[in-house]
């Protein structure tokens, strides 16, 4: 009885599901599209578009989230054990286009390299 | 640890591996399925106003129900679109494990994108198609890239 047991508490912890959930992505990749009809057919219509103040060209914004973890636990009778971890990012990239349509600037955020998919779900 | 336990771990094993496909659950949802049924046919590049594409067209939707009457209207973009998640998962709950195995992608099928001037002036009408993450093991770098085309204006 005591092996069925823990044998069962190893299946759970070896039963670590992965969570993944992402949006709409825009990768930095080159070349990059030079103006903005090679914009919209590589990276889609944008999710806001921002204009100066005082000058007629615009600062395109494409958002960009990915969450990724795991969870995993065992359920006994009325008992039930979960750990679960989920690490959440966000990027933003604006592009600068004139009103003639094309792109001065870029500004990615790169900040969705960073995320990491941890399987310890306790913190470093 | 004894001969004899070795063939009830495998069965059990067995049942584990048996049970996983039982467990397995498609979901997909889609948002503001009305966006496709707008018909900006009566917006001209130039002439109509922010106000005109509102009467229009209406409100842009919200992502979330509960995001309703919170945000402000964009002053230089108004983006309409559909929003489909889909996700997959295996669970093993028959053999009282809670395993979510869970794989989601959310993105946008369908948008209507209307941009402005400086003036509150319709610059451009656009529309774009694009195709989500699926089956759930296809990677995001095999997806074709986005459809867009201008349905009034030009793409400048």
């Amino acid at each position: 009885m005591r092996v069925h047991r823990l044998s069962l508490l190893l299946l759970a912890l070896a039963a670590a599901g992965c969570t993944t959930v992402h949006t709409d992505r825009w990768s930095y990749q080159e070349p990059l599209p030079v103006n903005q009809t090679e914009l919209f057919q590589t990276f889609g219509l944008p999710d806001a578009i921002r204009r100066e103040q005082g000058s007629p060209n615009r600062w395109l914004r494409y958002d960009y989230s990915q969450i990724r973890g795991m969870t995993f636990g065992a359920r006994y009778l009325a008992l039930a054990l979960i750990l679960g971890r989920q690490h959440r990012a966000f990027d933003r990239l604006w592009v600068h286009v004139t009103t003639d349509g094309r792109v001065l600037e870029w500004q990615p955020g790169r900040s969705t390299p960073q995320l990491r998919y941890r399987l310890w779900p306790f913190g470093d | 640890m004894t001969e004899s336990a070795w063939p009830r771990r495998v069965a059990f094993l067995g049942v584990l591996l048996l049970s996983a496909p039982l467990g397995c659950a498609f979901e997909r949802v889609v948002i503001n399925e009305g966006v496709r049924s707008l018909d900006p046919g009566n917006i001209v590049v130039g002439r109509t106003d922010h106000l005109g594409v509102l009467r229009e067209l209406g409100l842009p939707p919200p992502e979330f129900p509960e995001e309703v009457g919170t945000r402000g209207v964009a002053r230089d973009y108004l983006r309409y679109g559909v929003f489909e998640s889909r996700c997959f998962r295996i669970g093993f709950e028959q053999v009282l494990l809670i395993s979510p195995f869970r794989w989601c992608t959310r993105f946008r099928p369908y948008e209507l994108g209307v941009a402005f001037d400086e003036r509150g002036l319709v610059t451009g009408v656009y529309e774009m198609h694009r195709d989500g993450v699926w089956p759930p093991f296809r990677g995001e770098d095999d997806l074709p890239p986005p459809v867009v085309r201008a349905l009034q204006g030009s793409m400048q």
